[in-house]
């Protein structure tokens, strides 16, 4: 299979302009059949603008944009019919019952599986005589993904999906997405603030600030190589120590350092620990605190 | 792709029943109270006020008094049909999209697997097609109405001015269309509308442009005097409303929702 | 199954050895099958090729056996010499643990072990080795598992 068609998502130097910002900036995203991709970023950061471009709602000011091999703009309804969206907050007809709005959506697509879409609804307890405007937003989010996830779409996108769901829901929700939305040709691409999520359910992670993407890693390598150390050094520090390769930031702490480090985990310690040292100790950084490491070094820099 | 389609009209239909409800009952209670309303003209004006009218005025009212066709077709298409298309064209028209914008539910649609253009012209025709069924309901209920008050009208006659003014109402709702996809908001949406159609009254006063008096056609007064219907008047109006509806559709598949 | 998303252990390695340990301990018997992987993956709330990626792994060293198209199994004990040493691998690194906690407390090996006797013997309350996980952001509340057969031992 050639490269093209292992990619579900293919940008390539997209931007996007409004009054002369770039809220997106020559972004070259990949996302590969059958993976779990994170899309973190801090607010504003370009994560719906993105999105709205993947699903042709926006259109670029300049780049390509490859859905599932097709133009968004161009492919017309029928790339759209290969991808559930969840939206943030998504506004949706209010005078349609739950069951009335199934009934409206299932049509457009193919696909649709009514037996997965009842199931899902079960799962969420969602009562299919509501109006959609007497639900909770956090059922709303939940109606959404009934609708995202029962045409069986390769390719599933979701922009902050779990905002107002409570932890209980949350997990359902993911849980859902776990159990049916992944798969050897599904595919999942999610932005979400919540990162503890992030972090058990996506393969690879995409970090994006000021609408640029500063890092794409995987989820392991990020737990296991992305750390942090705190040491502190008898008298100054050996020269040219803390320039070492891998080593992306160094920040003072007291009478010691933390030492950010991105790779060549083991080099980095190995000549910490031979230099004179009155502590060392390696800190695992959260997926919040390499986002904010990311964000924030953006920001001074 | 047909039941697509079935979903989006269905959609449009249940939305647009209030519509329905509005400009059928209002056209039907307007167009019932003509045939009555003839009676009291005469009954209206007190002996001796006729004389001291001018001219101007005392011509046509004289003619609308001793002619019940003139009447009727004076107060229809001249004043109460046309004015009422006119307001439901703009007050129907214009949250047609950016109603749907406003409220955020335009993401959610144009998000599943709909072409713009189909979304549009379902919304377009069935906004009409509420519009022509109150038309004809309304002037049924006319013709009907003076029948009952003891002044009958040959009905195909009457029904004669409705293929300008159906036309016409086409055009108006084009255009009204065309603001309604340009703006965000219904409001602004229909002032921009209200904008053009003034316009396009001023072409009432300057000779050269009388042609594009689209009012003026909808009044169908020429059909009145020489009873024939101005198919060429027809024929223009409703390619003047393909064009600004093909034009609406190319805006909304270049926007961002 | 519990993972928690911020220990800066990878998941996959913190199911891994949950499972590992199920299989070693006797909390999963021979023949016993193993959810799906999607049935896992839903249940535990993680990513199925993470999943998918354990059971590999597992069966590779032999702990578990795939048989197309009916399921993943505990595998037989043909490798069962291999399964007490599992064990003893473990108990020795949480022994070595617990002796290195002693000696800092100013304790012998010998003491240390009397401890630990006198202890179960006063009554078998022994404090839990992994605190216990309050309701965070990166761990789900834990579930309480009534047949045990995919609990976690601890």
């Amino acid at each position: 299979m050639s490269l093209m068609e292992q990619l579900a998502i293919r940008t390539e130097n997209l931007s996007k302009h409004f009054d002369g910002v770039a809220a997106v900036d020559g972004l070259d995203l990949e996302v590969r059949r059958g993976e779990v991709y994170g899309f973190i970023g801090p607010n504003g950061a370009g994560k719906t603008t993105t999105i709205r471009m993947l699903l042709g709602l926006a259109r670029p000011t300049r780049g390509k944009i490859e859905v599932l091999g097709s133009d968004p703009l161009t492919g017309g309804p029928e790339v759209r019919a290969k991808i559930g969206y969840v939206g943030e907050d998504q506004a949706m007809y209010s005078y349609m019952t739950v069951r009335g709005i199934m009934g409206f959506i299932a049509p457009m697509y193919p696909t649709w599986d009514q037996r997965l879409a009842g199931e899902i609804a079960d799962v969420f307890h969602l009562p299919l005589t509501k109006r959609v405007g007497e639900l909770s937003k956090g059922m709303r989010s939940q109606l959404a993904l009934v609708l995202a996830m029962a045409p069986r779409p390769p390719l599933l996108v979701m922009d902050e999906p779990t905002g107002g769901l409570d932890p209980i829901a949350r997990r359902d929700f993911l849980s859902t997405v776990m159990r049916s939305a992944v798969g050897p040709d599904q595919t999942v691409f999610m932005s979400s603030h919540i990162l503890s999520e992030v972090e058990r359910v996506v393969d690879r992670v995409g970090i994006i600030v000021r609408g640029r993407l500063v890092t794409v890693r995987t989820i392991d390598e990020l737990q296991t190589v992305q750390k942090r150390i705190r040491v502190v050094f008898q008298g100054e520090p050996p020269a040219g120590l803390l320039q070492q390769q891998g080593i992306v930031g160094v920040e003072r702490e007291g009478h010691g350092y933390l030492i950010t480090v991105e790779d060549h985990l083991e080099e980095v310690m190995a000549s910490l620990s031979s230099a004179p040292v009155f502590a060392l100790d390696l800190l695992d950084m959260s997926l919040e605190e390499v986002l904010i490491h990311y964000a924030g070094g953006s920001r001074r820099g | 792709m047909g039941s697509r389609t079935g979903a989006i009209v269905r959609k449009e239909a249940r939305e647009s029943v209030w519509k329905l409800l509005l400009a059928g009952l209002l056209l039907i209670v307007v167009g019932a109270s003509l045939g009555p309303m003839y009676g009291l003209l005469g009954s209206l004006l007190p002996p001796g006020v006729l004389e001291m009218l001018p001219e101007w005025l005392k011509g046509p009212l004289m003619q609308q008094i001793h002619s019940y066709n003139i009447y009727i077709w004076a107060n229809w298409y001249g004043k109460n049909l046309y004015q009422m298309l006119t307001l439901f064209s703009v007050v129907f028209g214009a949250g047609l999209l950016a109603g749907e914008v406003s409220r955020g539910t335009a993401g959610f649609l144009f998000s599943k697997p709909v072409r713009r253009t189909q979304v549009l012209r379902t919304k377009y025709a069935v906004a009409l097609g509420v519009l022509a069924a109150s038309a004809v309901a309304g002037t049924l209920a006319a013709a009907i109405a003076s029948s009952i008050s003891g002044h009958p009208v040959d009905v195909l006659w009457f029904l004669s001015g409705l293929p300008a003014a159906l036309a016409a109402t086409a055009l108006l709702l084009s255009i009204t269309l065309v603001s309604s996809v340009v703006s965000r908001d219904t409001v602004k949406a229909a002032a921009m509308a209200f904008v053009v159609f003034m316009a396009i009254s001023a072409t009432a006063f300057v000779r050269p442009l009388r042609w594009l008096w689209v009012f003026g056609h909808m009044t169908a007064v020429r059909t009145l005097a020489s009873g024939r219907i101005d198919w060429a008047a027809v024929a223009g109006m409703l390619l003047a409303a393909l064009v600004f509806l093909l034009g609406a559709e190319r805006i909304l598949v270049r926007k961002d929702i | 199954m519990h993972v928690n998303a911020s220990s800066g252990v990878p998941i996959y390695l913190q199911l891994k050895n949950q499972l590992r340990r199920a299989i070693v301990g006797g909390v999963l018997q021979v023949g016993d099958r193993l959810p799906t992987v999607r049935d896992l993956a839903a249940e535990a709330v993680v990513n199925p090729n993470t999943v998918a990626r354990v059971y590999r792994e597992l069966e590779a060293e032999g702990l578990l056996e795939t048989q197309r198209g009916v399921g993943t199994f505990v595998a037989e004990g043909k490798e069962a010499g291999r399964r007490p040493s599992e064990r003893d691998r473990l108990l020795a690194a949480a022994a070595a643990r617990f002796l290195a906690e002693a000696a800092q407390l100013g304790l012998s090996a010998r003491q240390a072990a009397d401890y630990l006797l006198e202890r179960i013997a006063a009554g078998g309350i022994v404090e839990p080795a992994e605190p216990v996980e309050p309701v965070v952001p990166g761990g789900w509340p834990r579930e309480d598992e009534p047949d045990g057969t995919t609990g976690d031992p601890n």
